[in-house]
């Protein structure tokens, strides 16, 4: 096969820019990262999917394409072909058939296909390999460095913190210029998966560079001077921190939330009414003992079941929590009852719960496999209904005497959807106090797609407290030491949750935007 | 809701397509059959990718397995092959992550890539439980379809014929699941499907 050629940024001005594009909704662009530049491409959201012009890629891997004006099209490389049909999600690949996301689109002459044309179908055909990084919109051709990147700012005192998670780990360097911190890694681009948005006066903007692989720190009156430090994390990656301090006389620190009724500014005559909405804060907690009744979860040698360990730990944690921090608590079951998944997430939703933890014991085939996990939910599964959801957002309603309303829509079973930050924190936070206290599995947190979460809608985690098919955790498990020390981590977490939405605020407000404010660490 | 009505057997129906399409192009006639194309050789010699449990039981594993799949096997035919590998005995020191009695009673294809793979009871009656055990066992089957057959972009596992919320009360399989490495130690990302190791 021959070698594809690229002159990316040359060929980009000569693009047709495909003119069916424009009468479709043009989404972020795509960028194809390459070891000589950077290109965008147009996407447009169809039907759905985010599709790209088949002109746009033929012009950028010198693809001919032989339109027979009718349902299909052939797709030549190096002596390959690659049929399309339009409408069918089926294509044929150098004779073998591939099924994608979506199926490609005949209007206007030209042909749109599903991203995942370039890593399922065009793919095999080049002597480079493409990887699509969605999340971020990135394309890569052939051996370039990408790495994943993740920020997390945090006022601290009277400074800040932005801490970088960079896998896998990347030279880099800190300057300062003109006002900004510049922060450049030794890579082609970056896949970012999320940036914080700082508040105050120390840092205003952290930003994408526009033309490297690095960030833009824009720095606020308070800066005064910053230092930099770095260490190796999980997965062979690297977290950095940038600790930015700030003058004597200001700091960064988030305004204390304050309980005084809210100032009014008083006019003649108009008496306005005084704000409702209670503070932010964690007042119910909903506590799920997993398994229970006829389902005995698992179960261990020494005859230990899962249901009754949980259901000991949910009891044990609604006093800790009722009595230590005077919360209202909420159990799906405080009995040997079947209770189904569903009606445990509608126990914690129909109660208003802050949060939701779900109790749980784990087991192996391996009787080896030891420690406590901690999970959140992970949404790679609910690709296609987080479409849909995307798609369904920001729809206007007719509302009562006139005019309209702008409404989210969320489906009752996808309402973590929107909670997924709240919940890494809150799991991130439970991982934390329970590996000061029980021994932990080698995995940090992790996500999957657990039924029991997906319909919560608050912040909601599911806690593996230890392993019953290995005997020491088993017996560990059956101890009243043992689950007061779980109580003892899941009651601090809960009270520094609680702290931690006190700080940050409505959930829903902002919800995602990566901005993480410092967590005190609150002590009993 | 997946199912709906909608279940296609595709062998005939996908050779009939595309044989349809063949005109327009010279290599366009060797989309439904090629017995002289060296991928066939990778077929009766073929080696697939099996999951099973390491030796630690955190994650599953990658094993290359030789498989009896004949040239003319059709697509169904090589799903059910590669899954009756993937449920039989595991290498040791590897552990298979279904239970013992775990059997296949159907596979079905669709169209827009989904397979229906349709166990019987036992796969959740004899499930040890845990979540991980759990998740182990999905996402083995739902592996190794997708990463050996490039036809199958989702797998959504049927018990006795029926679609259910989970196997031991963890996992959420109301829906078809998309290959997924997290679950398999050394992948660190999730890659998409090779290029086909089965002729289509």
């Amino acid at each position: 096969m021959a070698r594809v050629s690229h002159c990316l940024l040359a060929l980009w001005f000569l693009l047709p820019q495909s003119a069916l594009l424009s009468a479709q909704s043009v989404t972020d662009s795509l960028t194809l990262v390459s070891s000589e530049g950077r290109q965008s491409i147009r996407a447009v959201r169809t039907r759905q999917r985010d599709m790209v012009a088949l002109d746009d890629l033929a012009e950028i891997f010198q693809l001919e394409i032989d339109d027979s004006g009718d349902r299909t099209a052939n797709v030549s490389y190096g002596g390959e072909v690659i049929i399309l049909t339009a409408d069918q999600q089926l294509v044929s690949v150098a004779g073998r058939l591939v099924s994608l996301r979506a199926a490609p689109r005949r209007a206007d002459g030209q042909w749109l296909v599903p991203l995942d044309f370039l890593t399922r179908a065009l793919d095999p055909l080049l002597d480079e390999s493409l990887e699509l990084r969605q999340r971020s919109q990135l394309v890569l051709i052939g051996d370039v460095d990408v790495p994943r990147v993740s920020g997390r700012y945090r006022s601290r005192g009277g400074g800040g913190q932005l801490a970088l998670e960079v896998t896998p780990s990347t030279p880099y360097t800190v300057e300062q210029e003109d006002g900004q911190l510049v922060v450049r890694f030794e890579a082609d681009a970056l896949d970012l998966e999320r940036l914080p948005t700082p508040r105050g006066e120390l840092v205003t903007a952290i930003t994408q560079h526009p033309s490297s692989a690095g960030l833009l720190i824009d720095l606020g009156p308070a800066f005064d001077a910053f230092s930099v430090s770095s260490r190796p994390i999980r997965n062979g990656g690297a977290e950095l921190v940038i600790e930015i301090t700030a003058g004597s006389r200001i700091t960064d620190a988030e305004p204390t939330p304050s309980l005084s009724p809210p100032e009014f500014a008083f006019s003649a005559g108009i008496d306005p009414l005084p704000a409702l909405t209670a503070p932010p804060t964690v007042r119910v907690v909903a506590i799920d003992a997993g398994h229970g009744g006829n389902d005995d979860g698992t179960r261990g040698d020494g005859g230990t079941l899962e249901k009754d360990i949980t259901l000991s730990i949910a009891r044990r944690l609604r006093d800790a929590v009722e009595g230590r921090l005077g919360l209202r608590v909420v159990l799906t079951r405080n009995r040997d009852d079947d209770v189904p998944l569903d009606a445990r997430a509608a126990v914690a939703n129909n109660n208003k719960a802050d949060l939701l933890i779900s109790l749980h014991v784990n087991a192996s085939i391996r009787p080896s496999t030891t420690g406590a996990e901690v999970f959140y939910l992970s949404m790679d599964e609910y690709a296609e209904e987080a479409g849909t959801l995307a798609e369904r957002s920001g729809q206007l309603v007719p509302v009562i005497g006139g005019g309209a309303r702008e409404i989210d829509f969320v489906p009752w079973e996808m309402a973590q959807i929107r909670y997924l930050d709240r919940s890494a924190r809150l799991a991130d936070i439970a991982h934390e106090e329970l590996s000061r206290r029980v021994p932990m599995s080698s995995r940090g947190v992790q996500e999957a797609p657990f039924r029991v979460l997906v319909g919560a809608n608050m912040p909601a985690v599911l806690i593996e407290m230890g392993f019953v098919s290995n005997e020491g955790d088993e017996q560990r498990l059956r101890s009243a030491r043992f689950q007061n020390a779980v109580v003892d981590a899941l009651t601090v977490s809960i009270l520094r949750f609680r702290s931690y939405v006190e700080t940050v605020g409505d959930p829903l407000v902002g919800a995602g935007n990566g901005d993480q404010p410092d967590d005190p660490q609150v002590r009993e | 809701m997946y199912v709906g009505g909608a279940i296609f057997i595709l062998v005939v129906g996908i050779s009939l397509f595309f044989l349809g399409q063949r005109r327009g192009s010279e290599s366009s006639s060797d989309v439904a059959t090629r017995p002289d194309d060296s991928a066939i050789l990778d077929v009766r010699t073929g080696a697939a990718t099996l999951f099973f449990v390491a030796e630690d039981g955190m994650a599953l594993v990658e094993h290359e397995q030789k498989v009896k799949i004949d040239a003319a096997d059709d697509s169904l035919t090589r799903a059910r092959i590669i899954l009756e590998y993937q449920l039989g005995e595991a290498p040791p020191p590897l552990e298979s992550p279904f239970p013992a009695g775990t059997e296949l009673r159907a596979v079905f294809l669709t169209l827009n890539g989904d397979a229906f793979v349709d166990l019987n009871r036992e796969v959740t009656r004899e499930h040890g439980g845990g979540s991980l055990d759990e998740l182990l066992t999905v996402y083995a089957l739902v592996n190794a379809l997708t990463t050996n057959m490039p036809e199958i972009s989702a797998v959504q596992i049927l018990i006795d014929g029926r679609e259910v919320d989970t196997l031991a009360g963890h996992v959420d399989i109301r829906h078809p699941l998309e290959r997924n490495m997290k679950w398999v130690a050394g992948a660190t990302r999730a890659p998409e499907p090779e290029p086909a190791d089965i002729e289509g």
